[in-house]
């Protein structure tokens, strides 16, 4: 009952109108330019590097390797690759070694991988999406194939097209453009759960993407779309799957019998798994007010996030903020020479608005618009008093970082700030006590 | 070119504590100028000018504390001028003013005023450490603190343009008078009268429909959390119905409108139970806060016959508020189901005590009524018709007894054969006699007033009229409504008129008399008498 709950979720102004119909500007592959890896993955886990500087590579030969999960990391050009640097990665938030190749603007392709066909077996289908090293290319970057190793009680695949953060409309352009690939990829993960059903999640107002997949409906009769509500964060798993099914889980989807991907990730399933081509290039959302040509930008994986600026026409003003990822759940870094990676959806830019924090009014609107149902107001008084125990009571480590609680703040308190910051001495408090 | 690292998120919502104080103010605002309207219409343009000025004055006080805190707590600032216009605006103290005002009757002195307004924003406020610190609401700290300090009842003067004398406001009438327990239609007041605000009250809270639209507005708009308002409004309106309906009343819809609609139920619902300072910030905390102020609000009431139940409760949930945040650490989305037995389980033992109270308060009889008088008024007029004795003299010369067997020694002045005599002698009295007294109406040849149950009756044993009333009682009002109610009979001719007037000089009762009253005492005397007598 609305009466006792928290609402969890708010419409918030999307901006979506800036990049939504602009031209999609490809940057191609250009001789001399180069392209960047880091050699640590988002969790921060190292990455084996299987190439040395000087060797030749060519498009899709594996250059790397995670080595917490197996996902292998496959060359986007061909070239030659130099001496290692040290670079900003958004994956840890410092500066690490980063893998150089330098393109030779030839594009020579190298053995395609395995692939498969809509009619290959569960397992087949499996062993394919492992080797074909993809993670979400929503925001977080979870290896895709873990989701998929011998699921039990699955009934529907959830694909996830909300783009429920402002600005961003990558999943609008590319679920449009390559339906085709969406619903094969939508086929073969069916498979590879064993879901009997196929849900294509998109926000109301994207009438497009609605009408483009519907009219290739006829040939897919597993497969629907389903319009959820325009509200901010519909897109994480938790709150779509509540939306979709009623149904609420302890810690995995597979609990609630559904399978969750981003709309992006079936596509280029859909697309590698057929051509045995290694994906080498994404659709990134350059948008904000802090830009000058807010558009789609189609960029290999690696190249820095100065060039897609450049790209679109530069900065627009003096000072702002440049966030990998939306503005509500990404978070501004000092530079512009990171590169692109794999998961990354969007580089927003904005001009920078500063608050003046006034006293807390308790109003309670951060609690009841958080999605994971804490009371931020309380975790922050309790980290002020540095009540660990009382943050660990009110389920501080829930938060995932959202930026709800700020965003909805009258008085302009830095709230997802201190969330991060009780996480962060809850997580250390949590491990002592385990000792 | 720079780019900077402030923290995320990047997009922040466009509204602002500023904005959401500035929507409050002009919520209040709609509601004083209701009053202004209002008390311009109803007491003439110099009560009219008062009602504009105490909120200016209100407001000045309430700044000059904040810039004089501002000053001390600043002192060697070099920005303390920037600092005390950013205070002015930012502590808000102008909402505490402005509910503060709304809550006071506009026939308030001016230093009665400006002493709440220093309380409320100095101790109710400032000591904690200024706007979202403190622990009250401050508007309700001033009110509370004037209420126990001062007279606020209504002066003469406004009497005048007034039917109603007890106490001053409608809701001081139906509380001395019904004591909370009563369905009698308030004299001279329909339904709508009191719905629409169209009585006298203090300035803010008469407004009832008002309010509720001011309210569904704001909750709308997102200013105030509509949860513990509902809660409040719900509980209240749902015990006082049943309160009705158990003890029989005649009216328990009429019954319930005037717990909705008198003593500011509304405005505290609207405006004073949803500062957010004061109240928790989970939604489950504030379904509770509502039900929990909801049965101090009844209690307070019907059990302790109160007028300022709302402000009471509503600083009373104010103290229970940190703890309910404290208790409730669960999260917010989950076992809806728990909470929501919580939450009616507390709304259903509400409602159950407070009709309890209600029976007892009631002496657990059932009321009706009988010749316009309430059943228990009716009893004791009975039982004292045994008690008095009725002298069978031929020169009209009566006497008067109070309750004990001590006469008082008052003496006719009229010519009586007898007298009839309802009789209460002191104030404990009046509520230990008449524990539930109707509001009674005497009228005489057109003269309004309106008293408590309590009137000698002098009756011809001869003829069996009514030959004399005595509304006079010294003390509390009475020297006042007695003394009216004597000029005005004062030029009557007893030889052909079947009334006079006794003065009781020492007798004490809280009870004010009016004529209307008193015509329906003597009829409700002379009705016991006949039964009683034969005639």
């Amino acid at each position: 009952m609305i009466l006792f709950r928290s609402v969890g979720r708010r419409h918030l102004d999307g901006h979506k109108e800036l990049s939504k119909h602009s031209e999609i500007i490809n940057l191609g592959s250009k001789k001399g330019s180069k392209v960047y890896f880091p050699t640590m993955a988002p969790n921060a886990s190292a990455i084996k590097v299987l190439v040395n500087p000087g060797d030749k590579v060519t498009v899709g030969q594996k250059i790397a390797e995670r080595t917490d999960f197996y996902v292998p990391i496959y060359s986007p050009v061909s070239g030659v690759v130099l001496e290692q640097e040290n670079l900003f990665s958004t994956n840890v938030n410092r500066p690490i070694k980063h893998i150089v190749i330098e393109n030779d603007g030839l594009d020579t392709p190298s053995d395609p991988l395995k692939t498969v066909t809509l009619d290959s077996t569960k397992e087949e289908i499996f062993a394919a999406i492992k080797e074909a090293g993809l993670v979400g290319l929503g925001g977080a970057g979870f290896p895709t194939y873990v989701k998929y190793n011998n699921p039990q009680g699955i009934h529907t695949l959830l694909v996830n097209g909300v783009e429920c953060e402002p600005f961003l409309t990558t999943d609008f352009v590319t679920m449009q453009k390559e339906v085709d690939a969406l619903l094969n990829g939508c086929e073969l993960l069916m498979k590879a759960s064993g879901a009997s059903k196929a849900i294509i999640a998109i926000k109301v107002h994207k009438e497009e993407v609605r009408d483009a997949i519907k009219a290739k409906l006829d040939t897919h009769p597993n497969v629907t779309v389903k319009e959820v509500p325009d509200v901010y964060p519909m897109g994480w798993e938790r709150t779509l799957i509540k939306e979709v099914f009623h149904k609420e889980y302890d810690r995995l989807p597979a609990e609630a019998g559904v399978v969750i991907n981003n709309g992006q990730t079936v596509i280029s399933l859909g697309k590698v798994l057929l051509t045995g081509k290694p994906i080498t290039e994404r659709t990134i959302t350059v948008s904000g007010d802090g830009i000058k040509n807010p558009t789609n930008v189609v960029c290999k994986i690696g190249t820095q996030a100065k060039e897609l600026i450049e790209a679109c026409g530069g900065l627009a003003c003096e000072d702002v903020n440049l966030i990998p990822g939306g503005p509500m759940c990404g978070k501004a870094v000092n530079n512009d020479v990171f590169p692109i990676t794999m998961p990354m959806g969007s580089l927003t830019i904005l001009k920078v608005k500063t608050y003046v924090e006034e006293p807390c009014l308790r109003c309670g609107s951060c609690t009841n618009h958080c999605p994971s149902g804490l009371q931020p107001v309380e975790i922050r008084r309790a980290l002020k008093a540095k009540d660990y125990e009382r943050m660990i009571k009110l389920n501080v480590m829930s938060c995932v970082e959202c930026g709800m609680c700020s965003y909805c703040c009258p008085s302009r308190i830095e709230l997802t700030d201190a969330m991060r910051n009780a996480k962060t001495v809850t997580k250390f408090k949590l491990s002592q006590m385990k000792k | 070119m720079a780019y900077k690292t402030n923290p995320a998120p990047y997009q922040r919502t466009k509204k602002s504590t500023l904005q959401i104080m500035i929507e409050l103010g002009i919520a209040l605002a709609i509601v004083w100028l209701a009053a202004v309207i209002t008390t311009f219409i109803k007491l003439g343009s110099s009560y009219g000018v008062k009602s504009i000025l105490l909120m200016v004055v209100s407001v000045a006080v309430t700044f000059a504390c904040d810039a004089i805190n501002t000053v001390v707590r600043n002192k060697k600032d070099k920005t303390l001028g920037k600092k005390i216009v950013y205070d002015l605006i930012h502590n808000y103290s102008w909402i505490t003013a402005m509910i503060f005002t709304l809550l006071c009757p506009v026939w308030t002195s001016y230093y009665v005023v400006i002493v709440g307004s220093i309380f409320a924003s100095v101790i109710g406020k400032l000591v904690f450490g200024g706007f979202g610190k403190n622990i009250f609401n401050p508007a309700a700290m001033g009110r509370i603190f004037i209420q126990l300090c001062f007279d606020l009842s209504a002066p003469d003067s406004v009497h005048k343009g007034l039917d109603t004398v007890t106490g001053g406001t409608l809701t001081g009438a139906f509380n001395s008078t019904q004591q909370w327990l009563g369905s009698y239609p308030l004299e001279g007041y329909s339904t709508w009268d009191i719905l629409l605000g169209n009585y006298f009250g203090t300035m803010g809270e008469t407004f009832t429909i008002l309010l509720v639209v001011l309210g569904v507005i704001l909750a709308i708009r997102g200013v105030i959390n509509w949860r513990a308002p509902v809660f409040y409004v719900g509980t209240v309106a749902i015990s006082s119905l049943l309160i009705g309906l158990v003890l029989g009343f005649e009216n328990p819809l009429l019954y319930m409108i005037y717990h909705l609609g008198l003593g500011g139920l509304m405005f505290g619902a609207v405006f004073m139970i949803t500062d957010p300072v004061t109240t928790p910030t989970s939604p489950f905390g504030n379904c509770i806060v509502g039900v929990v102020a909801a049965l101090l609000t009844v209690l307070l009431r019907v059990g302790t016959n109160n007028v300022e139940g709302v402000v009471y409760s509503i600083a009373i949930v104010n103290l229970i508020s940190p703890s309910l945040d404290i208790f409730i650490t669960a999260k917010t989305n989950k076992n809806t189901g728990v909470k929501a037995g919580v939450t009616f389980g507390l709304s259903a033992l509400t409602v159950a005590l407070t009709v309890a109270m209600a029976w007892s308060a009631n002496g657990g009889r059932e009321i009706n009524t009988i010749n316009g008088l309430s059943r228990p008024v009716y009893e004791e007029l009975e039982s004292y018709t045994t008690t008095f004795t009725f002298m069978e003299e031929k020169d009209y010369q009566f006497s008067i007894y109070s309750k004990g067997d001590d006469p008082t020694g008052t003496k006719g002045v009229g010519k009586c054969a007898g007298a009839y005599s309802i009789v209460n002698a002191s104030l404990e009295e009046v509520g230990v006699v008449y524990g539930v007294p109707s509001k009674i109406y005497i009228d005489m040849n057109g003269f309004e007033l309106e008293v408590e149950s309590v009137a000698y009756v002098a009756i011809s044993t001869e003829t069996g009229k009514v030959l004399g009333i005595s509304p006079a009682s010294k003390g509390y009002q009475g020297d006042v409504y007695g003394n009216k109610v004597k000029d005005f009979l004062g030029g009557y001719d007893f030889e052909n008129n079947d009334f006079t007037v006794v003065d009781v000089p020492s007798l004490q009762t809280g009870a004010s008399y009016s004529l209307v009253g008193m015509q329906q005492m003597a009829n409700a005397a002379l009705t016991i008498y006949n039964a009683a007598y034969g005639k």
